[in-house]
């Protein structure tokens, strides 16, 4: 034997790819063949221990009662979607109350702005400025004694 | 004789529809289904939701199925789209720590079966280091590589769970095992 397999042949071969060629070569090449095996047992360790982590969680066995798990979709696999759900419910429940008192808000602020609108009409219809108006009733009443 | 995973759902006695013979299938399938997910997704809490919808799904589709591909097929076909859309969201999930499911698998994977503590080690160095390459693969590489070395399953199924043609399969699972041999040193 004076040529060995390359590393693609042999990752062909792994990967369950099997060929007469290659088949014929790892009978005869004992290195080719125990770089296979070595290659195929470091899978096989991979899967085995793949198994054995399954099987350590309790999660792996199926429901006892599967029409039970089918009806209630996750709602015992992934508590923290329930915490996500209670959250958009709140947030739901939240908006009316929060544009209530928007409206009140808007209610109130109307209103004072209509009282002052008033208060500056009322003052825009005085005959005279505020600080005249006594001046103003002197000579008013002045002119109704003349007259009399 | 076949085993359960090669019984179609449409030629089991009772049909398709009966509910008795999908707790069957569930009984049968879902550590499997469950296990791919598992260490697709290196999460036991998604992994089993991801199982439970698998077959919910398949409940709500099992008078689609034609029995034309094996339950077990068909089952890891929806299993495949579900990890996908799982690790899309995952990848949001910064905070989770990859380091407790590292850990967790090598402490319940390897028995006292290896003569020597020396060799003990060497054996879980080995393994972990298949698990960083695996963890490391993109993501159609790592689920050809798991269907074919953790699943069992030859190209042909692997092209009908993951909806790929037969070469394209062949193309992943040599790139896949090409990156995996490198990372244990036996490129040469």
């Amino acid at each position: 034997m004076t040529s060995h397999l390359d590393a693609e042949a042999i990752n062909r071969w792994v990967a369950g790819e099997c060929d007469a060629a290659t088949a014929a070569h790892l009978r005869d090449c004992a290195v080719c063949s125990a770089a296979a095996a070595r290659l195929e047992a470091a899978f096989a360790g991979f899967r085995n221990a793949s198994g054995r982590w399954t099987e350590s969680h309790p999660l792996s066995r199926p429901p006892l009662h599967w029409e039970a798990a089918r009806i209630p979709r996750r709602h015992w696999a992934a508590p923290r979607r329930w915490a996500a759900v209670a959250a958009t419910v709140t947030l739901l429940a939240a908006f009316p109350a929060y544009r209530s008192y928007s409206r009140h808000e808007a209610a109130v602020r109307a209103q004072a702005d209509a009282q002052l609108l008033q208060e500056v009409s009322d003052d825009l219809a005085r005959p005279a400025p505020e600080p005249l108006e006594p001046l103003i009733q002197l000579v008013s009443q002045s002119t109704t004694g003349d007259n009399r | 004789m076949q085993t359960a995973a090669e019984i179609p759902v449409a030629a089991s006695p009772a049909g398709a529809n009966g509910l008795a013979d999908f707790d069957a299938v569930v009984a049968a399938h879902w550590t499997g289904i469950f296990r791919f997910a598992l260490v697709s997704l290196r999460d036991a809490d998604t992994a089993a939701s991801v199982a439970q919808d698998c077959f919910v799904r398949a409940w709500r589709a099992r008078d689609r199925f034609r029995g034309e591909a094996s339950v077990r097929t068909w089952l890891m076909q929806i299993a495949v789209n579900l990890v996908r859309d799982a690790a899309r969201t995952k990848r949001l999930q910064f905070w989770r720590q990859r380091q407790d499911s590292e850990m967790e698998f090598l402490a319940a994977t390897l028995p006292d079966r290896h003569g020597s503590p020396e060799a003990g080690a060497a054996a879980k160095e080995q393994l972990r280091t298949v698990w960083i390459a695996v963890r490391d693969l993109p993501g159609r590489q790592r689920t050809v590589f798991l269907l074919r070395f953790v699943e069992e399953m030859d190209l042909r199924e692997i092209a009908a769970a993951t909806g790929m043609a037969e070469g394209t399969v062949k193309v992943h699972l040599f790139r896949a095992v090409r990156a995996v041999r490198k990372r244990l040193g036996e490129e040469r």
